[in-house]
């Protein structure tokens, strides 16, 4: 079973949203797509799930050579911030409520969802309204939410979102083991460590198109040895980090990293404030690749 | 799967009537008061009494429950698609089965049946204290259920323009102008109101509840005016749905 | 003060332009309205039954449908700001929620005397009717609009607790049966009432008869102890959720 995007256009007025966007997710794979804000990746999950029509290309979901577009009652989804749920009704309830309009019987959705609840530590919050949990208890109650309706793909929108590290680490596990179980999930997150950690692909996506796809470790072994690794003397990386130009991430509070050609960091390294311990060459993270393929969209701190 | 749908709107118009229960008790108070003052206002106010509009005071108190009944049903596809908006929940009852034109219509449904329920409570304490007898005749639900059509019909239409501008409330003072028909109808009908909108339908339940035959021409009438709201009500919201999909309006408030 | 006014001011013009095709049909709904009423009056009373001119009689229905709103403004205003959950955002003003809601009422009071008048001035050029001696209306309006006000918040002050008051109303208008019949007959012995003598005030000031002293202290006194009352009330209310933790709460 594979979920098909194919060349998927969307424009509003003057602004061109989609260009032209294909991605293909399949069972137990999960695809991350990253792109800074306003990149049109709520937007492409939305035209998934039917919320949003596109002006050309298509969404299909292909089975058994059968090829048909996918309902909306057929994802587990978590849409950006916490506007998912009733705030006014209890969790149980809200879980209740949005399995059935999905056309899931109780008795199927209450015992997955209070199976969730009790792994994410709010087994005792089942009767209390939404708005009465904290930011983080709320995405975790809607994570739970997206996962007791069993669907087929999960469509996570900021999941990370308000969750605390313990939480987050946790949450990383569960997407690897739903994977294992087949499920195909759709990840966009600002927090490339966890997409990084358990991806097995990724699409940048940028002013609405995909400017380059691929495996995780593909990708990252394609940019092998094409960055430095800058240590520092003293535990200054992320002071440094406000005054340095688009390409520079840091990897500890001791150690720079920077994706670009060696001509632009020597320049830099001429004008650093802390001794280098040690230049070598190194493979990038996930977020310097992305701070190297969008850091130019933002201006720097220092322009 | 239907049936967990409709499910799950019951549900949840059990759960909201519990959290705001003091809104939903002061809504049957108020009930209450508003029959009681208009029965008591009629029967004084109107110079021979209610006989002058051919009506008792059982059939009266029926005819403004159906009344009720279709004011309600009139606003409540574009409150719902309004107060979602404006819990940003939309969307997500945009994913239900089949999706969001027949969810919002399985909540009028409830919403409707919950309006039966209240003006029963409401009734029947007022018809014992009054001393009132009802005796409607046996196709009353029939008359009833045309009129309800044509209304959830003007509901859809309603919905659809809430659904692109979400706040339409001020509208309703212009459409309740459309009501006066309704008044008219139901004091003396004559046979140049038949194509007003909802004025067959009164007619016919008000024979209905008076106990009075109906002509099949005056049903056929009322049943083609339903179905003719019902089909351009649905119409209106199929074509609103797919243009703000389009624009991207749908989850905006 | 002077920028939480302009802010209230800003967002009600954002509004107002965002659901544009509502303050339309707003516009067009109270036209409608007044022109029945209008024309009701005109041609179904008795020419002895009259207690006020048209040109009056639409001021009446201004004040009346401004004193109504006045009542209701502060409870939706929760409600809403409850409903989109920035109602603690909003408790954040310098000078806290109580005063901002008292400033958005004030706005939103503008913003009725605007609509009113854009109603009102198409209709009296259409009807040829005069607004006479009128000029103490603001003043015998007053009272009214301070009593409208003060029971605004005891609204408001339930609205905070409860959050969705809307049935309530239903019940509340009925408390405006009265305003209509001190309207045609005002007797003394409906002096205590709430809101009588505010409003026969206003019907003495807009029919251009003389308004006793005492009559115009007793409108005061009413007028400043509901709103007093409804201040003491809101303050309650609003120590009460906080102390509760179910201010933003929906």
């Amino acid at each position: 079973m594979r979920l098909l995007v194919q060349n998927v256009h969307k424009r509003f007025g003057k602004l061109e949203a989609l260009k032209g966007v294909s991605l293909e997710l399949g069972a137990g794979e999960i695809l991350g797509l990253l792109g800074p804000n306003g990149a049109g990746k709520t937007t492409l999950i939305k035209v998934v799930l039917g919320l949003l029509l596109p002006d050309a290309g298509e969404v299909v979901l292909e089975e058994g050579g059968a090829r048909r577009r996918p309902q909306g009652h057929e994802f587990g989804v978590l849409l950006e911030g916490s506007r998912n749920l009733y705030v006014n009704l209890s969790l149980l309830v809200n879980a209740l409520y949005f399995g059935g309009i999905r056309g899931l019987p109780p008795k199927e959705v209450r015992p997955r969802f209070e199976a969730w609840l009790e792994r994410f530590g709010l087994k005792d919050r089942l009767h209390a309204p939404l708005a009465s949990l904290s930011r983080g208890m709320q995405q975790k109650a809607a994570l739970a939410l997206a996962l007791a309706l069993k669907p087929r793909f999960l469509l996570l929108d900021e999941p990370t979102l308000g969750l605390d590290p313990v939480s987050r680490r946790e949450f990383e596990g569960i997407l690897l083991e739903l994977k294992k179980e087949g499920w195909g999930i759709l990840l966009t997150s600002h927090d490339l460590e966890v997409v990084e950690r358990v991806s097995d692909r990724v699409a940048f996506l940028h002013r609405g198109e995909v400017r380059r796809q691929g495996p995780t470790r593909a990708l990252l072994r394609d940019w092998a040895g094409e960055g430095y690794r800058v240590r520092l003397a003293e535990p200054k990386a992320e002071a440094l980090l406000k005054a340095l130009g688009p390409g520079w991430s840091a990897e500890g509070p001791e150690v720079l990293f920077f994706l670009g050609p060696w001509e632009a960091l020597r320049e830099v390294l001429g004008t650093l404030p802390v001794e280098v311990l040690e230049v070598s060459r190194g493979t990038p993270s996930l977020e310097a690749l992305f701070l190297h393929l969008f850091g130019e969209a933002r201006p720097s701190p220092s322009a | 799967m239907l049936c967990w749908q409709l499910w799950s709107e019951f549900l949840l118009e059990w759960n909201l009537t519990r959290r705001y229960w003091f809104d939903t008790l002061a809504g049957l108070l108020a009930s209450v008061l508003f029959f009681y003052s208009m029965v008591l206002g009629l029967e004084n106010l109107t110079p021979e009494g209610l006989a002058s509009l051919g009506l008792d005071l059982g059939p009266l108190l029926l005819v403004f429950a159906a009344f009720n009944l279709v004011v309600g049903t009139f606003q409540s596809i574009a409150y719902s698609v309004q107060s979602e908006a404006a819990l940003g929940t939309l969307e997500h009852l945009g994913l239900a089965r089949g999706g969001l034109l027949r969810q919002l219509l399985l909540r009028a449904l409830v919403r409707g049946l919950q309006g039966i329920t209240t003006s029963a409570l409401v009734l029947l304490p007022l018809a014992l204290l009054l001393g009132v007898r009802l005796a409607p005749a046996p196709w009353w639900p029939l008359s009833l259920l045309l009129l309800y059509l044509a209304a959830l019909g003007f509901a859809l239409g309603m919905g659809a323009l809430a659904l692109h501008f979400k706040r339409v409330e001020g509208f309703f003072t212009i459409v309740q102008f459309l009501f006066l028909p309704y008044f008219f109808s139901l004091v003396r009908f004559a046979p140049w109101m038949t194509p007003l909108p909802f004025a067959p339908g009164t007619q016919l339940l008000k024979l209905a509840l008076t106990g009075e035959g109906a002509f099949p021409g005056l049903l056929l009438l009322a049943f083609v005016q339903a179905l003719l709201f019902l089909g351009a009500g649905l119409f209106a919201m199929a074509w609103v749905y797919a243009a703000v999909r389009r624009r991207g309006l749908l989850g905006r408030y | 003060m002077l920028w939480p006014l302009w802010s209230e001011f800003l967002l009600s013009w954002a509004r107002t332009r965002r659901y544009w095709f509502n303050t339309l049909a707003n516009l067009g709904g109270s036209l409608l309205y007044f022109y029945a009423i209008l024309l009701g009056f005109s041609r179904l009373t008795p020419e002895e039954a009259r207690f006020l001119d048209p040109g009056p009689l639409l001021l009446v229905f201004t004040a009346f449908n401004l004193t109504l709103f006045t009542f209701q403004s502060i409870a939706y205003t929760v409600q809403g700001e409850a409903q989109l959950g920035t109602l603690e955002h909003m408790a954040l003003a310098r000078g806290g929620l109580l005063r901002q809601l008292l400033l958005r009422a004030l706005v939103q009071s503008l913003f009725g005397v605007l609509w009113s008048l854009l109603v009102l001035l198409p209709l009296a050029l259409a009807f040829g009717v005069t607004l006479g001696p009128l000029a103490r209306w603001p003043l015998g309006f007053l009272p009214l609009f301070l009593a409208a006000l003060g029971f605004g918040l005891l609204m408001g002050a339930t609205a905070l607790y409860f959050k969705q008051v809307d049935e309530f109303f239903t019940i509340v208008q009925f408390l405006f049966l009265p305003y209509f019949f001190y309207l045609v007959r005002f007797e003394p012995w409906m002096a205590h009432l709430p809101f009588a003598p505010g409003v026969h005030l206003l019907r003495l000031s807009l029919s251009g008869a003389e308004a006793p002293w005492g009559l115009l202290g007793l409108a005061l006194f009413q007028g400043l102890l509901l709103f007093a009352m409804g201040l003491w009330a809101m303050a309650y209310m609003y120590r009460l959720v906080r102390r509760r933790g179910i201010l933003g709460r929906f």
